[in-house]
């Protein structure tokens, strides 16, 4: 009996990918409150917040420090740099290219008004931390409670 | 741009060893390069510290691990796109590497690993002589 052949796909770990999506939309779906969502861009960025600062941190490996642009305006920041390839010799094979290279961009706008002359930034171990302080006339103001 | 997975892969089934945490397994991204005295691997690890990495060759097979932690920053997390936890993944290696000589290094969240070739397999040119 004839059986026509059948290339079999290599095994891909997408599916899982899939799954996460389909999970962060179920998520976002009935519970609008959980902060993790799915974007599949380079770099992937978290935010916090807290009274004083709005903390942002960055999955940004294999970068120099003076190769990362981050520029804040109003409540909004921007991310941006290059990533390059590696440089192969002239016999070089390349088995596996599933890093990200190439430039980027990314915008985020930060949930409260930030001061922008007092970011600080550092980078260690690939994450990159940005310290917002926000802005003055932002931060909540106690109300002293006196007795009569 | 590229159309390549940015967000760390979680692992579908937990490895044959089971841990005792409970974070979740990141299957890091890497690059493989072959020339022609080496392999070299490339793998993003971003956030892992350079004591919590653990490079082992055994059996043929070269297993990366190392773990992320998460940041201690006091706040609430109001927007998230990554998550902290382990990574590992390992490559079955043939014969041809020379297993004693591997060399790893890390750096910016990024651990690059160098194995040669053993000499016997590099690639030989012959020459013809004449007579």
């Amino acid at each position: 009996m004839f059986l026509p052949t059948i290339t079999l796909p290599k095994p891909s770990l997408n599916i899982l990918d899939d799954i996460h999506q389909l999970r962060n939309e179920m998520n976002r779906l009935f519970d609008g409150k959980l902060p993790f969502v799915y974007r599949n861009e380079f770099p992937p960025i978290n935010m916090k917040v807290d009274e004083d600062n709005v903390i942002v941190t960055v999955e940004i490996s294999g970068l120099n420090e003076q190769e990362i642009k981050a520029s804040v305006k109003a409540n909004i920041l921007n991310i941006s740099g290059k990533r390059v390839e590696e440089t192969i010799g002239e016999n070089g094979v390349i088995h596996r290219n599933e890093r990200f290279t190439g430039e980027f961009s990314r915008t985020i706008e930060l949930p409260a008004k930030v001061n922008a002359d007092a970011v600080t930034a550092a980078y260690k171990n690939g994450i990159l931390t940005l310290t917002l302080p926000r802005a003055e006339e932002e931060k909540a103001k106690k109300i002293e409670i006196k007795t009569a | 741009m590229s159309n390549k997975n940015i967000q760390k892969k979680e692992t579908a089934v937990p490895h044959s060893v089971e841990r005792i945490n409970d974070q979740p397994v990141f299957i890091p991204a890497v690059d493989i390069i072959e020339d022609n005295n080496f392999f070299k691997i490339i793998s993003d690890i971003p956030g892992a510290d350079k004591n919590s990495i653990d490079v082992k060759f055994e059996k043929n097979v070269l297993t990366i691990r190392a773990e992320s932690l998460e940041d201690n920053y006091k706040g609430e997390l109001v927007y998230g796109e990554y998550t902290t936890g382990n990574y590992e993944r390992s490559f079955s290696v043939s014969d041809e590497i020379d297993s004693e000589k591997i060399e790893a290094k890390y750096d910016k969240g990024v651990l690059t690993l160098i194995l040669p070739k053993a000499a016997s397999i590099k690639p030989r040119t012959i020459e013809v002589k004449t007579e």
